[in-house]
């Protein structure tokens, strides 16, 4: 990664920005004026009334979009208004003004419809509980209906509501009520019209629902409400309808369009921005940034195509010392490697001049979990599984990592479970009597267990020591001291219960403790008092690879478990079935849980010793038209 | 008699650090879940959180096979 300067003439400074944006490789990053330079000279561009007019147009069209929804971007119209004028935006932005007109038109009346059909609904609900009732209903000339809802609770309500519509109307009433399901009561009021308003005053200022029916269904009667209000929603539904096929044409012709011209307002809004973080001077527009070094060519190239010779990008010379700040990392990997960078840089990625974690994660990383499953059928069941995705969704983003590690962690699966020999679980060797290549991990648990540790010891010293060259890169020395010193007390350590396991002489014990003693003493000087503590940290780093050993015993086990209950039923398809189910759900837990813990050592045991948090990830200052796959005239596509 | 004594010292080391190891894990997973509910790309890092504490039982384990078979 190089720190460059794009220097150009002022008057040339959108078309700069322009051309870099298309160009679509420079991370940008503010103008950092050097030594001596001072704001007098390269000042930052003050407010631009055009910034605050783009941005008003790159949001009212971005309404409208929102609006018609889920449109794709037209790759022509996209190169077509990218390399348009500010006029011809401006004349775009005032057409999708009456776009924007006719869709919120149609929006609003979608909506009014769509409350509409709600009301209708509710009003249905009601007239269905209350319609077993109509037939007990009085049918008198001069009387007036009125059905009222309130909650459950206040059912209890309903007969103070009758005595006093029995006062207002000296007795000429009636008032029917039913449950509304789930939580509900209505009730019919029937009284005589002339009390009308004594009845609407009773209810008013109580918690009563009234439901008023709307304008066309008043004074039809209460058994002919039902097909009225059906026929009524059935109108709205195709009003409904047409708006939608209205808008939706409205999508089809405008769509795609409005939506590329919001790509582009959203990238002269980039640029303007891009512009406010340069310098100017009275003469020189300055853009400071980070490229690929192989790509600085290239970007000469573009931009000496875009604005001849008045433009220099010039690089700025390394300097002694670390590597500065605010360097962006971009990962290079080989193919399959690389799908291993999102696993990486998971927690976090790796500063600028440090040692990329991803090449050592791909190789621990399956070994790990072959480690763990070990088993030839439970790895073909996974290859099998990854074939049938792979064939589902090839172009998902998802697959294009899943594939790769699986792939490589099937392998490694299958691999382990040749040596330890096992072919869902003991089914291979009860079966085919297929024998471990190398261990028995039944059988063998302790030496298992030793493997496992002593993976954990070379990969904890491992990260010690990428930890001092880590510190050393980035200068720093006490930091390096510190690990090497750990990196000495483990080794010690390890001596010293080699001594005491009486596998290495006893003078060597004697040595380890003094170098344990010593590596403390040095670390507690180097790094504070986090050294010693670190320490014993590491004694528990290295003993958590007993995982490696514990999880896949576990795997085993189910397995073997599965194979015993298959075999104990009497009927032979009960048996297949439950072994089946029961390996299935092996295979699930043991490949999960696997990928969880060989991320977990990795994360915290081995990326701890050695990984600098807090790296940019490098992203450079691409223009839609890279996004869309279009090619703009001149460009590279 | 002490043959009973390994097997019980094995069950203990196992069986506490396990339930040590399900008190971090409930902590971790409650906060964990509160944390997803409020951004739910943190998914991935609170899985792997979630699995830290079973250092515990691992070491546990160990202890436990350590008792029973040296």
């Amino acid at each position: 990664m190089r720190a460059i300067d794009i220097v150009g003439p002022r008057r040339s400074a959108d078309a700069l920005l322009r051309a870099v944006h298309r160009a679509g490789s420079v991370h940008l990053v503010r103008f950092d004026a050097p030594r001596g330079v001072g704001p007098a000279v390269f000042a930052p561009p003050g407010p631009d009334p055009a910034t605050a007019r783009v941005e008003g147009w790159r949001d009212a069209v971005g309404e409208l979009a929102a609006v018609l929804g889920g449109s794709r971007p037209d790759p022509t119209a996209l190169v077509e208004l990218w390399s348009a004028g500010e006029d011809r935006l401006a004349a775009e932005v005032v057409a999708a003004a009456t776009i924007r007109d006719e869709a919120a038109a149609l929006t609003g009346e979608r909506l009014r419809l769509a409350a509409q059909g709600d009301r209708f609904a509710a009003y249905r609900r009601v007239i269905e509980s209350l319609r077993t009732l109509v037939p007990h209903l009085p049918s008198l000339r001069g009387y007036g209906s009125t059905a009222i809802v309130v909650d459950a609770r206040y059912r209890s309500a309903v007969p103070l509501i009758r005595d006093e519509l029995d006062a207002v109307t000296q007795g000429r009433c009636e008032v029917v009520a039913a449950d509304l399901p789930p939580d509900r009561a209505a009730a019919i009021l029937i009284y005589p019209l002339r009390h009308a308003d004594e009845v609407r005053s009773l209810l008013g200022g109580r918690d009563i629902e009234e439901v008023t029916l709307p304008e066309s269904l008043a004074g039809v009667p209460f058994d002919e409400l039902l097909p009225r209000v059906d026929a009524e929603a059935d109108a709205i539904a195709a009003r409904i309808a047409r708006t939608d096929a209205a808008l939706g044409a409205l999508r089809a012709r405008h769509g795609s369009r409005i939506e590329s011209l919001r790509l582009v307002l959203s990238d002269r809004v980039a640029e303007a921005r891009a512009l406010r973080d340069s310098a100017l001077s009275d003469h020189l527009v300055l853009v400071s940034g980070w490229i690929p070094a192989d790509r600085i060519d290239d970007l000469r190239d573009d931009l000496a195509d875009a604005l001849g010779p008045a433009v220099a990008v010039v690089e700025r010379s390394d300097e002694p010392g670390p590597p500065p700040p605010g360097a962006p990392v971009a990962l290079a990997n080989r193919r399959l490697v690389r799908a291993f960078e999102p696993l990486a840089s998971f927690v976090t990625l790796p500063l600028y001049g440090t040692i990329d974690p991803t090449p050592l994660i791909a190789l621990t990383f399956p070994a790990f979990v072959g480690m763990m499953v070990g088993d030839v059928g439970y790895g073909v069941v996974l290859l099998l599984l990854l074939v049938l995705a792979h064939h589902l969704w090839r172009r998902s983003a998802a697959m294009a990592v899943l594939w790769p590690v699986g792939l490589v962690t099937a392998v490694s699966t299958i691999a382990f479970g040749v040596l330890y020999g096992e072919v869902f679980g003991d089914a291979g060797r009860r079966l085919f009597g297929i024998e471990p290549l190398w261990i028995d991990r039944v059988e063998a648990m302790i030496p298992l267990l030793v493997v496992a540790v002593s993976i954990g010891a070379a990969q904890v010293a491992l990260g010690l020591l990428l930890g001092i060259a880590n510190a050393l890169a980035l200068d720093r020395g006490r930091e390096a001291v510190g690990r090497g010193a750990l990196l000495g007390g483990m080794v010690a350590m390890f001596v010293a219960v080699g001594a005491l396991a009486r596998v290495l002489p006893v003078e060597a014990g004697g040595l380890a403790v003094v170098a344990i003693l010593v590596a403390l003493v040095v670390s507690a000087v180097a790094i504070g008092m986090a050294g010693p503590v670190e320490m014993v940290g590491i004694v528990g780093n290295v003993l958590s690879y007993a995982r490696l050993m514990a999880i896949g015993l576990a795997s085993v086990m189910l397995a073997i478990v599965a194979n015993r209950l298959g075999g104990l039923a009497e009927d032979v398809l009960v048996g297949a079935l439950v072994a089946i189910a029961l390996h299935t759900l092996n295979i699930g837990l043991g490949f999960f849980d696997s990928s969880i813990q060989a991320l977990r050592l990795h994360y915290v045991e081995f990326f701890g010793r050695f990984v600098e948090p807090g790296g940019i990830p490098y992203a450079p200052f691409r223009s839609v038209l890279e996004a869309g796959g279009a090619t703009a005239p001149g460009g590279r596509s | 008699m002490e043959e009973g004594l390994r097997y019980i010292a094995a069950a203990f080391a196992i069986g506490l650090s396990g339930l040590g190891t399900a008190w971090a894990q409930s902590r971790i997973g409650a906060a964990g879940a509160g944390a997803i509910a409020e951004k739910p790309e943190l998914t991935g890092r609170m899985i792997v959180l979630v699995a830290i504490p079973e250092t515990i039982v691992i070491l546990g384990f160990v202890v436990g096979l350590a008792v029973l078979v040296l």
